[in-house]
């Protein structure tokens, strides 16, 4: 049987405590703090340089870094997937899981299509009572796509993949929190970055999606 | 200084001695081949209920399978 001393729960306790006040600090104090004073030394320092120009450039090579690593990681780990056939009944379960599980990824390509044909429609129609409708049919469908999609994809997968995703979207959030408040200090110091927006949910995208493939396939 | 409990288990040799790849007992368990991995490997703890599913499928209690190394400490 497992026993754990009172001294060992209480060190634990206590060690625990001590790493959430510290992962808070560091994750919501620590980088917009250095990222604004970075920053402001740096075009301080060197005032011609295009700092949103290469920021561009590093965030895109990130990101596409992280894409081909984890594209290259799926396909290492799909290509072991194997069909189980058979007439016991955990062959057709498992076989069932298999087929639920490809059909959830080809029903996000199926609706990705759509939503891509749907934006191109949009796009093509001028301003006024169709742009509306489309844009309002649109916003519903996307909705409902969203969270009927999520609902099925978390009844399909297993307790391993929804603790990857979890892990991934609480990840993903904070970045997206410290990120947010880092641009809000930047402005205080008075750099201002154009479609900071844009380049925050980039990154908290990419964070979500290097924690989740890390949690799930490492 | 005490370390935090770490997870051992005999998953694999549990596997191997049934000659069963880790896509079977995947199968077998409900679950997907990367989870059974994840927990043979020990970066992801099993819940409760999984790991009465494991238990039962190989007819041992979990407390034989699965250690947390601080035993008789």
């Amino acid at each position: 049987m497992t026993s754990i001393t009172v001294s060992d729960r209480a060190f634990w306790t206590t060690r625990r405590a001590l790493g959430w006040v510290a992962a808070l600090v560091l994750w919501t104090l620590l980088p917009p703090i250095a990222i604004g004073i970075v920053t402001t030394q740096l075009r301080q320092v060197y005032p011609e340089q295009n700092w949103r120009e290469i920021g561009r450039v590093v965030a895109l090579a990130v990101f596409t870094l992280g894409l081909a690593a984890g594209s290259w990681k799926l396909w290492r780990d799909y290509r072991r997937t194997i069909v189980i056939d058979g007439d016991e009944p955990w062959q057709q379960r498992a076989n069932s899981k298999r087929l639920a599980v490809s059909g959830i990824w080809r029903d996000c390509m199926i609706a990705g299509f759509i939503a891509g044909i749907a934006g191109t429609v949009f796009a093509t129609l001028p301003p006024g009572a169709p742009r509306a409708a489309v844009a309002a049919v649109t916003g519903v469908a996307l909705c409902y796509a969203m969270v009927r999609g999520t609902v099925l994809y978390m009844r399909t997968i297993d307790e391993q993949e929804r603790d990857a995703n979890l892990w991934g979207g609480y990840c993903g959030m904070s970045t997206y929190a410290a990120l947010y408040f880092a641009q809000h200090i930047a402005g205080r110091f008075g750099v201002t970055v154009s479609h900071a927006h844009d380049a925050i949910f980039l990154v908290a995208l990419t964070v979500t999606g290097g924690v989740y493939l890390w949690k799930r396939f490492r | 200084m005490p370390r935090e409990e770490e997870m051992k288990n005999r998953l694999k040799v549990l596997r191997a001695e049934r000659d069963w790849s880790q896509a079977e007992l995947a199968g077998r368990l409900d679950v997907s081949r990367q989870a059974v991995n994840a927990i043979e490997t020990g970066k992801y703890d099993p819940s409760l209920p999984l790991a009465f599913r494991i238990g039962r499928l190989f007819d041992q209690p979990i407390e034989e399978i699965f250690d947390d190394e601080h035993n008789g400490e």
